[in-house]
């Protein structure tokens, strides 16, 4: 592959906590805020704000909801994230020169 | 959107790598708390093992084959574990789920409803259902662990599968109750409740 600039990567998803974000939604339908905080281990301030940039970008859809009257908010990617997140991949790979 | 163009430096490449290391961790986490949990078949093989035990305690106190008392046993003890499966569900949909969770979900309650049908079926009069149930219920086994394997990608889940076909043939060829409800025993806290805690532990890992 010639040192020549390759495809633009995503800056709304390449900070770490959101590329956690959107591969840990990438490969399931959903996962609730809760899950979303231990798996990536960061505090609830942080995933709320990592959360609602995604958000903004149409990457995600946020929905939330009242179990046994205690908030819920469930977490799923949408087309337009899980395209971004294919279209990320696919850069990183082609740096990499696997592809 | 600000996108940034990206140049093929060594420091570019480690950076990519460590993404793509990312990735893969956060997808097979994801993958893994979703379709993995051994909550199940752990519940199961300690409820079905404790209901044959009472069945063996019942035979030699009643010093005959099964009764009323043994379907008291079945439903009561079937009675728990479904029960134990609904809460378990309903603490489990809060976590994420995917296709792979759904089948593996589905093989399961599939599995638990037909052998309730069968057992209803057999103690409401079906003599010889009964009897046959005692060969069909590792059979049917040994088939939801063959389809888990497959779906939850775990090799070793056949070599189960394999040992409840082989119970299946065991108690045919035994047919004594005095020996079966040892040999279930057995087979449902070794070939059930234990790879639902091999399954546990790996979902932690993972």
């Amino acid at each position: 592959m010639p040192k020549a600039a390759l495809g633009p990567l995503d800056e709304i998803i390449h900070p770490q906590a959101r590329l956690a974000i959107m591969a840990y939604l990438n490969g399931i339908e959903g996962a609730s805020f809760t899950t979303l905080r231990d798996a990536l281990e960061v505090t609830d301030g942080n995933l709320s704000v990592h959360i609602r940039r995604l958000q903004d970008a149409g990457y995600i859809a946020v929905k939330k909801s009242f179990v046994d009257r205690k908030p819920k908010t469930f977490v799923t990617i949408t087309k337009k994230g899980q395209k971004a997140f294919v279209d990320y991949l696919a850069t990183l790979e082609k740096l990499l020169g696997t592809s | 959107m600000s996108e940034t163009q990206q140049k093929k430096s060594p420091g570019n490449v480690s950076t990519a790598e460590a993404d793509l290391a990312l990735i893969r961790k956060m997808m097979l986490e994801a993958q893994a708390s979703a379709a993995l949990d051994g909550r199940y078949l752990v519940l199961w093989g300690i409820v079905l093992s404790l209901a044959q035990a009472f069945d063996i305690i019942r035979s030699i106190l009643t010093s005959g084959p099964a009764n009323e008392w043994t379907a008291y046993i079945w439903f009561v003890m079937l009675g728990i574990g479904i029960v134990g499966s609904i809460v378990l569900g309903y603490l489990h949909s809060r976590g994420p789920i995917n296709s792979g969770a759904r089948m593996y979900a589905s093989i399961w309650i599939g599995f638990c409803l037909t052998m309730c049908l069968l057992f209803t079926l057999a103690v409401s009069g079906q003599g010889a259902l009964l009897s046959s149930l005692a060969i069909i219920a590792p059979a049917m086994t040994g088939l939801a662990f063959f389809a888990t394997a497959a779906i939850i990608n775990l090799g070793w889940l056949r070599w189960v599968a394999l040992g409840w076909w082989l119970i299946a043939i065991l108690v045919s060829v035994l047919d004594s109750s005095s020996y079966t409800g040892f040999i279930y025993i057995a087979a449902y806290l070794g070939l059930m409740a234990g790879p639902g805690l091999a399954i546990m532990r790996l979902g932690k890992k993972a």
